[in-house]
């Protein structure tokens, strides 16, 4: 289904240590906030990776944006040639400013990721001025009035004089996505990008965002927490416990069918507005460990209630599972993703 | 029994010479055992109308006209004396974003104490502290860890703390504002099950405040959708989220289309066009009728009251037949 699609992004083994200082106060210990994250996005299409505080998913976000030091593995993400990727791992100084054109991202709080100094106009011609996008100031200001129309913020000359402050939550949203699509990346990285808005603004929102990302075949990365937003907004999830990702495929079988006993509890305790809760719901004991302190084996041994329910199974406490399958994936010593069916393994 | 009612409550913010009108004649009630979740957007008014009740507004806020009865008692009447009387000890509060206000510098276990002093003079340190380990253990916190500090509790578990705070003087009603809303996906989960157990321990009635309908329609008994400052509607969760009745209101009915539903065909949520009134310039007729697909000429000259249209089922639209028999 995707092979015909060009890639935007393909991430190899990607692993992300923070050095934190020991409790005892001597020396440094590394945390794994992201462990051989293997991830791919094909143009236009959706990828939406979800999980709790914690599971390591902006983390995953920051390190391909080039936002956070990467300790190992691999990024590719699409060029200016269309099919064409670049490997971005390494890259530094001019040359990564260069490459950015490419990989775009929009935050949870457009009130602190737009300079609160500059005018509307001013934020997305500065967008142009980085990519070296535009002949001069002229026309980078008529490709910004335009880029201002198409996320509705109408009349582009007069919103375009205003500053952050003198905008509503949704329009600064609009603001930060008119600054990220102008300059026509490959990849929009958006994270958490509707859940500080009122609901009935996050539709508008998120229509946009897919409508511009068709037009301009760009491929998204949607990092949320909230695993019904997910299923309706992206083609694919990848559900992230700990750093890792335990499940990945579409959004419709992930969400009918999950496999992963975390993916599992996590759709039971979705909210169904038409009936109260019933027993049906799986509300896992304590919280997420600390990443600094994970458990043996399968990090998720300790609260899944499967490992509980097998009789606690010792390949759970003692080996990490990996990742198996092709179109639909997941982590579990239990589970085998290859009996799932209705996909080609 | 009725526990709490509310009879055409208005309340205005003064903001420079001019009075906002926040809360706008408002008339409400809680039964006895009862959970009422209040619903709505940013600014419908919904902490502003529950904050009135133990008269814990902003000083630029008052009650303007109306009345409020809590068992038995005028308490609307009540001067700053006999309201301190009564707050925390009958009337208990959670704070939004209240798990980030406990000190960081006070055990747990003496934060919990602090209450329980001021409320029942002549009760001894020890006995309190053996109260606060018993809240800590019923919210689910072991009491080994009483004697820790903040710093050292996940958000999860401050909310619970915060919940131990409110019953520590066991209340005849608990108000929360927004107290899931910052948590994990299975925190919250978590804390709902625990509001339904105290539920049955502490025969709570409360009233819950959030934004989000799915999590009222699953805990509360009754729902409240608020709209700049009016009631839209008022009913049963069965009755309102359920298949049989449902959403009579229009803004009700969009607010659930907001939300993307697993149960239901896979498709992109809808929202509302257009944004809240702006409460300083209040237009005659119907509050959302600006925003309404389906208003009529009627919608933007006349106010619709809330009206009965079936069995404890309460909206306010002209478009929606009253329970006329």
């Amino acid at each position: 289904m995707t092979d015909m699609k060009p890639l935007v992004l393909r991430v190899k083994d990607l692993v992300v240590d923070y050095k934190v200082r020991k409790k005892n106060g001597s020396g440094k210990s590394a945390v794994h906030a992201v462990s051989e994250v293997n991830l791919e996005i094909y143009q236009g299409e959706t990828l939406a990776l979800v999980g709790e505080s914690g599971s390591g998913k902006s983390s995953i976000a920051k390190a391909i944006m080039r936002l956070v030091p990467i300790s190992s593995g691999q990024i590719w993400i699409g060029s200016e040639v269309v099919g064409q990727v670049n490997e971005v791992t390494k890259l530094t100084g001019k040359a990564l400013q260069a490459a950015r054109r490419n990989f775009q991202m929009i935050f949870q709080d457009p009130y602190e990721s737009i300079d609160p100094r500059r005018t509307v106009l001013d934020t997305v011609t500065e967008s142009l001025r980085v990519a070296q996008i535009g002949a001069g100031e002229k026309e980078r200001e008529q490709i910004a009035l335009k880029a201002l129309t198409d996320v509705g913020l109408t009349p582009a000359e007069q919103i375009g004089r205003r500053f952050a402050h003198q905008l509503s939550g949704g329009q600064r949203q609009r603001v930060a996505i008119a600054a990220a699509m102008v300059v026509k990346p490959r990849l929009l990285v958006a994270d958490e990008p509707v859940s500080m808005l009122d609901v009935s603004l996050r539709s508008g929102i998120l229509k946009l965002l897919r409508t511009l990302s068709d037009d301009l075949g760009i491929g998204t990365l949607f990092i949320t927490h909230d695993l019904s937003l997910a299923w309706m907004y992206a083609d694919e999830i990848a559900v992230v416990y700990l750093g890792k990702i335990v499940e990945r495929g579409s959004a419709e079988d992930l969400i009918d069918r999950p496999l992963h006993p975390y993916t599992k509890a996590l759709v039971s305790v979705i909210p169904n507005p038409e009936l109260k809760a019933d027993s049906k719901r799986t509300v896992l004991i304590g919280e997420s460990p600390d990443a600094a302190n994970l458990p043996s084996g399968c990090a998720f041994h300790p609260r899944c209630p499967l490992y509980r329910e097998l009789g606690e199974p010792e390949i759970c406490r003692t080996t990490v599972p990996t990742l198996r399958g092709q179109d639909y994936q997941v982590a579990c010593h239990q589970v085998n993703a290859t009996e799932y069916m209705g996909t080609n393994v | 029994m009725k526990l709490l009612e509310l009879n055409n409550v208005s309340i205005d913010y003064q903001q420079g010479t001019q009075k906002i009108r926040a809360v706008d004649d408002v008339s409400m009630y809680l039964n006895q055992g009862e959970f009422l979740g209040i619903a709505g957007e940013s600014g419908c008014g919904k902490t502003t109308l529950a904050m009135s009740i133990p008269k814990l507004l902003p000083a630029a806020a008052s009650i303007s006209s109306g009345s409020i009865d809590f068992a038995g008692e005028r308490i609307s009447d009540f001067s700053e004396a006999q309201l301190n009387q009564i707050r925390w000890k009958d009337i208990a509060v959670v704070f939004q974003g209240a798990l980030n206000s406990l000190n960081p510098v006070q055990k747990i276990v003496d934060q919990i104490i602090e209450p329980i002093m001021i409320h029942e003079p002549g009760i001894s340190e020890k006995t309190a502290s053996n109260r606060a380990v018993e809240l800590l253990e019923q919210v689910g916190i072991p009491g080994s860890r009483a004697e820790m500090y903040p710093f050292e509790f996940s958000g999860g578990m401050k909310q619970r703390v915060m919940i131990a705070m409110a019953l520590a003087c066991k209340p005849k009603l608990v108000i929360a504002d927004e107290p899931i809303t910052a948590l994990d996906v299975m925190t919250q989960a978590q804390i709902m099950d625990l509001f339904r157990v105290l539920a049955k321990d502490f025969e709570l009635s409360l009233i819950m405040i959030s934004h989000d309908l799915s999590v009222l329609a699953e805990l509360c008994d009754r729902v409240q959708v608020m709209y700049a400052g009016k009631v839209a509607e008022v009913g049963q969760s069965q009755t309102v989220f359920g298949s049989q009745v449902g959403a009579k209101h229009r803004y009700t009915q969009q607010l659930l289309k907001s939300y993307p539903n697993i149960h239901q065909e896979r498709i992109f949520i809808e929202g509302i066009a257009g944004y809240p009134p702006d409460l300083a310039k209040v237009q005659a007729g119907c509050r959302f009728a600006p925003r309404c697909d389906l208003a009529i000429d009627k919608c933007f000259t006349q106010e619709p009251a809330l009206i009965q249209i079936g069995n404890d089922h309460q909206v306010a639209c002209h478009l929606v037949p009253g329970d006329s028999k």
